[in-house]
This record gives C-alpha cells, sequence and structure tokens, in this order.
C-alpha cells in the first residue's frame, strides 16, 4: 500500500500542542511522514525532543529547515551549519545567483521559486543542474494565494513543472500548512498536481515515492555508519582479549 | 441509454463550530466553478448524498471521470461562510451503502 508524506508543515513555535494537533489531523488523512521546519538555531538536543513528541501518534516527523538566503555566500555559510543537524533542506530562490548554487549544491534538497519573485524563474538552464533534488510546489500558494491572482500563480506553477518534467528533475507537491486547517490530503494534493500538468502516477509519487526516498535517502547520510555514498560501516571488530 | 457511473466521496471538515449543508455543497460548486468553470461544474455534477453536521462529515456524489476535480476543488476550500476549515476526503466507494454507515453513526 502507498504511504503518503507532507514535507512541508510550517510550525512557528514547535510546541507539544500544535505538533500533536498537526500529527493527529495528519494521521486522519493517511500521512505518513511531515516534515516539520524548524528553526535554524535549534541545537540536535532540542531537534531529538521535538521528534519525540506525542510519539503514540503513528506519523513521523522529519526535521526540515527553510533557507531564504540573502546571496550565494549567506547560502553557503547557512548549508555548512545545518546540513547535519537537519533531515530535509529546502531553500527559497530569490535570485538567479543563489538559483544557482542552491540547483548545483548537492547539499540542497528541495529548491523553490517564490511564484511573485520577478528576478528569477525555473527555466532550463537552472533546471539542467538539478541532480539528486527536486522541485518543491506548495499549494498553499494556490489555495490562499496572496499578492497575485490565482490564475496568475496556477499559470507560473505549471511553467515550472513542465520545465522540471522536460528536464527530469522530480518534482515534491507539499501543502505547506502552517495550522492544521490547512493540511491537505495527499491525495487530494495530487489531484492538484494533475491539474498542475502533472500525470495521475507522477501526482502520486510526488507525494510518496519521492519525498520518502529523499527522506531516507539524508537518514542514511546523517547515520554514524555512513562513510560516503555507497559505502557505510556494517560492523565494528572488537578487540581481542 | 445507460446510467453514469458515480463516485461517492466521504469528506470531513475540519471546523470550529458547524456548517449547515447548504453552504458545504454552494462552497464546493464555487470552488469547482472557479477551477474548472461550468462546463467542469456540469461534468463533475457533485451533489451531497448525505450530512451529519454535528460531526462535520457527509458524502459527495460525481461522475466518474471527474473524481480527481471534485478532489482538486474541494482541496481549494478554504473558507466557508468566512469561518476558515479544513476539508479532506476519507473514503472513495463506487456505492454509497458502506459510506452511508460510516457517515451516519
Amino acid at each position: 500500500m502507498r504511504k503518503f508524506a507532507d514535507l512541508h508543515v510550517r510550525i512557528s513555535e514547535p510546541n507539544d500542542e500544535i505538533l500533536t494537533r498537526m500529527k493527529q489531523v495528519a494521521q486522519d488523512m493517511g500521512i505518513a511522514l511531515i516534515g516539520v521546519t524548524m528553526p535554524q538555531t535549534l541545537v540536535a538536543s532540542q531537534i531529538s525532543t521535538i521528534r519525540g513528541i506525542s510519539a503514540k501518534i503513528r506519523v513521523e516527523v522529519a526535521t526540515r529547515v527553510d533557507l531564504v538566503p540573502k546571496d550565494r555566500n549567506h547560502l553557503l555559510s547557512d548549508l555548512r551549519s545545518v546540513r547535519k543537524r537537519f533531515e530535509i533542506v529546502a531553500v527559497t530562490c530569490r535570485s538567479n545567483q543563489i538559483a544557482t548554487v542552491a540547483c548545483r549544491d548537492r547539499r540542497v534538497d528541495l529548491v523553490s521559486f517564490p511564484v511573485n519573485s520577478r528576478y528569477v524563474r525555473f527555466r532550463r538552464s537552472l533546471a539542467r543542474l538539478c541532480r539528486e533534488k527536486s522541485l518543491e510546489v506548495d499549494i498553499t500558494q494556490l489555495v490562499e494565494p496572496k499578492e497575485l491572482p490565482r490564475h496568475v500563480v496556477f499559470s507560473r506553477l505549471r511553467d515550472q513543472v513542465s520545465v522540471a518534467k522536460s528536464n527530469h528533475v522530480s518534482i515534491v507537491l507539499s501543502s505547506g500548512a502552517d495550522n492544521p486547517l490547512m493540511l491537505r490530503g495527499p491525495r487530494e494534493i495530487a489531484a492538484i498536481g494533475m491539474q498542475l500538468g502533472l500525470g495521475d502516477v507522477e501526482g502520486l509519487e510526488s507525494v510518496s515515492e519521492i519525498p520518502f526516498e529523499i527522506v531516507e535517502r539524508n537518514r542514511a547520510k546523517l547515520s554514524p555508519n555512513h562513510v560516503t555514498i555507497g559505502v557505510k560501516l556494517m560492523k565494528v571488530k572488537k578487540p581481542v582479549g | 441509454m445507460g446510467r453514469k457511473p458515480s463516485r461517492y466521496l466521504l469528506v470531513k471538515l475540519l471546523v470550529e463550530g458547524t456548517v449547515p449543508d447548504n453552504l458545504l455543497i454552494q462552497s464546493v460548486t464555487e470552488s469547482i466553478m472557479n477551477l474548472f468553470g461550468e462546463t467542469g461544474l456540469s461534468e463533475t455534477a457533485p451533489r451531497l448524498i448525505a450530512y451529519n453536521e454535528k460531526e462535520s462529515i457527509g458524502i459527495l456524489r460525481c461522475s466518474r471521470d471527474s473524481l480527481e476535480k471534485l478532489r482538486a476543488a474541494i482541496a481549494m476550500i478554504s473558507k466557508i461562510d468566512k469561518k476558515p476549515v479544513g476539508v479532506y476526503v476519507k473514503a472513495v466507494s463506487g456505492t454509497s451503502k458502506r459510506l452511508k454507515s460510516k457517515t451516519l453513526t
């Protein structure tokens, strides 16, 4: 049976009550994994505490950080500090310079392009730089468009999806919810993906296989047994005597 | 001419308080109109079959070929009568019998 994930749940202050409610609603919707955005300043012990909140509810929590860098140097220094603490690293590209680095850097998992930006669009040249990373499309911007009319948001997202598809860049659809009422069922999110130009199988994969692949790949990399890609420590020989 | 095949969706509302059935079907219809226009609405032909206002759970019927359109339209609903809501589909069936037992109990 297909397992579903929503990699973008925004919680301003991760506390017991909000996270428990989010997890309950997610479980009701059939979501098995949520990626919770956390402040960049959290340390490892705080992250593990958050992960343990309401562990009885069978919804996994993946730690995620959203980077909105000012320039390329800022992005590189942020990546150095966050990559080893968070399972998902997402970058919002607000300029071409940032987009080029984010699309090329292997430490970035998800790239997103704001629909209201005049300066940067997800073009073919950027798509061709993307290796082992996905384009993220948040449906919140469609459900509650802020600056632009919905049809413009639709059109820009359709462009992004079309460029990604033609350059074999995987797409992750997520809710971008900041409260439980903004969470959406995974099949509903996939249905919106179909309106954006994805096929029915592609739509479902973008809320199931692809997000799980990202999280599993990063969990393997963050485990202490990981040496490099394709090499991991299986067993440590105990010293004799 | 044979009967058109339908799909029945068990929909759940996340809302503070209650939402009457007429407002629910009105917002679903509006959402389909906004996304797909009148042609899309006529193809989807949504209808509220049963609704439990207290539990905020109901059964919607649509044509089989328009299931994904209805799902997308449902996901777009974020407010009903100026109240913030979340709507999601709990189950889909080809007949209403099984879903009715879940709604009305």
